[in-house]
């Protein structure tokens, strides 16, 4: 903190030095992102108002305070001082990609396209512009154009996980169904939990395939990986394995957490009963301090049916877990 | 006397005083007309702008008609503005002067029901409120869905209840269900999150109806992001949009 305080010192000084210059200033261009990666916002922008204040033309300074007022959502004061940057600075990507932000959040949706687009004149490898240009071709349900913009997108940031997810969505949107869930399960592979995840799977799910599966645990919705075992064994996959490993860090987490193991085998109710025994054994193995009876056990001989938004489902062999209510 | 019967009694003088200014003969009254009409505070540019049009050749008749209205607006103490903005629309457009004329006063009739509107219902009166509620049954919102509004929330403070009087304006204008309206801005108000920013609201409307998505399932998505102090911009991801993240990293 204390190098940081002799910085900033040092940087305040130097720009006296230089006099106000137009466009970058060194204080604002360091202690900008500061702000926002502390996400001390208010902080920002009490100190970076008065900076505009006292020189309207330092282009950095606008630009800081317009993105500390989106980031605490307030888009319309953001969008004067985004715009007051832009207009310092003309051919900075950045401005015009967070001036559609701005226009987004307005919910003024062909501004926020032309700036984007703005900013794809400046820079064409800006990825969040081609990614929220492309947002903008989805909730259009332009699939074509967005799959584009999102191939674009994983061209220059192979990991980003909105392209990948959405590029399955806007392959879904054009009917290529194979393709959606390729894509779908290649995001999975590499973002398996949070909210995009479950989508990914309700989609999926969708498409017949239930390789993954969302779970309601306890009080969380939570998505795995579905139970496999290696051919004509009872033996888990790794991958399942590691869906188990989930789970049971989530009982040791909350010693209420109890869960019907249901298993399905279509025809073969003792398979059912053995794959649903060997997933409780898998669970509790290593784990003395759990409770047996916090997972007790169901079995069917039958397919499981699964209703997902109107369309129905058969699974000829399944593991499902269950909430226990207490 | 209480205060609710004095505004009607100054209303109806206003009214009277403003009836006296109406043509009874048209020819040679434009200059006169024109002479209040600046006196009160129409803008000079306007009365130019209709001199102009009878300099060019217009009856005399037809340019009282189109001042009319904004003289009268101007002594009812009505928005004037919006008509001097539809006149000079007009006249850009060289839309004939009896249409111009009849769209003036059917305009200002909007705001002589807004006046009626808000006075019978909160007991005050607003230009901005007048301004909304006149644009909004100029433009085919029913007088029903303002009262309802105006009678219930009569009492927010200021930008609320001009935030929430846009809404049922711009909603109604698309035909929204009042009853959704009423059920988004009674959360909006008891969660005390209802911003300005949500005036807007009609165009994650626009933008969920063209994906099919139910006005009732907007409501609730509306009413789950007021609940939880969520901008209105939320309400898009909410309906399945894709997302934005207004606070974002600190690159591209």
């Amino acid at each position: 903190m204390k190098k940081i305080c002799v910085l900033i010192v040092a940087l305040v000084l130097l720009s006296m030095l230089t006099g106000c210059v137009t466009g970058a200033n060194p204080y604002s261009a360091m202690m900008g992102p500061y702000y926002l990666k502390q996400r001390e916002y208010k902080e920002g922008l009490k100190s970076f108002v008065e900076r505009v204040k006292e020189n309207p033309q330092d282009a950095t300074a606008a630009y800081y305070v317009g993105r500390f007022y989106l980031a605490t959502k307030r888009p319309a004061e953001a969008m004067t001082y985004l715009k007051q940057a832009a207009k310092l600075v003309p051919d900075n990507a950045d401005y015009q990609f967070w001036i559609g932000v701005a226009h987004w959040a307005k919910l003024e949706l062909d501004e926020e396209k032309a700036s984007y687009e703005r900013a794809l004149v400046l820079d064409p490898d800006h990825i969040s512009a081609n990614l929220y240009l492309g947002h903008g071709y989805t909730d259009e349900k332009q699939w074509a154009q967005a799959l584009v913009l999102y191939d674009k997108v994983i061209s220059l940031d192979r990991y980003n996980p909105e392209a990948l997810y959405n590029r399955g969505v806007a392959l879904g949107g054009l009917g290529r169904h194979k393709e959606e869930v390729a894509a779908l399960k290649k995001f999975l592979e590499y973002y398996p939990d949070g909210s995009l995840a479950m989508r990914a799977t309700s989609r999926l799910n969708l498409q017949g395939d239930f390789s993954y599966r969302n779970f309601i645990l306890g009080k969380r919705n939570v998505t795995l990986k579905s139970m496999t075992f290696k051919p004509g064994t009872n033996d888990l996959v790794l991958e399942s394995k590691e869906s188990l490993h989930v789970i049971a860090a989530m009982m040791g987490t909350n010693k209420k957490l109890a869960l019907h193991i249901v298993a399905y085998n279509d025809g073969n109710a003792a398979a059912a009963k053995a794959r649903a025994q060997a997933v409780k054994d898998y669970i509790l193995a290593g784990r003395p301090g759990f409770d047996p009876k916090r997972l007790p056990l169901s079995w069917f001989g039958t397919t499981e049916t699964v209703e997902r938004k109107g369309k129905t489902f058969t699974l000829e062999d399944s593991v499902t877990f269950i909430t226990v209510v207490q | 006397m209480n205060s609710r019967s004095s505004l009607y009694i100054a209303t109806l003088v206003v009214f009277a005083v403003s009836l006296s200014f109406l043509p009874a003969s048209a020819a040679g009254k434009l200059e006169d007309m024109a002479a209040h009409a600046l006196n009160c505070g129409v803008s000079s540019e306007s009365v130019e702008q209709i001199r102009g049009l009878s300099s060019a050749g217009a009856s005399e008749d037809a340019a009282v008609a189109v001042l009319s209205p904004l003289l009268n607006a101007c002594v009812d103490q009505l928005p004037v503005s919006p008509l001097e903005i539809r006149l000079s629309e007009g006249v850009t457009k060289r839309v004939p002067l009896p249409a111009i004329s009849v769209a003036l006063e059917k305009q200002l009739a909007s705001f002589r029901l807004a006046r009626e509107i808000l006075l019978t219902t909160t007991g005050s009166l607003n230009e901005s409120a007048l301004e909304v509620v006149g644009n909004g049954v100029g433009k085919g919102v029913v007088r029903s869905d303002f009262e309802a509004f105006a009678t219930e929330f009569g009492k927010q403070p200021v930008e609320v209840f001009l935030t929430g009087l846009t809404m049922v304006s711009l909603q109604g204008q698309i035909d929204y269900d009042y009853a959704l309206t009423q059920r988004i801005l009674e959360k909006g108000i008891q969660a005390e999150t209802l911003s300005p920013d949500w005036q807007y609201f009609v165009r994650v409307v626009l933008a969920a109806r063209k994906h099919g998505i139910e006005d009732r399932i907007i409501a609730d998505a509306a009413v789950d992001v007021l609940d939880k102090g969520e901008p209105v911009s939320s309400v898009l991801p909410e309906l399945g949009f894709t997302d934005r993240d207004l606070a974002g990293g600190i690159s591209k």
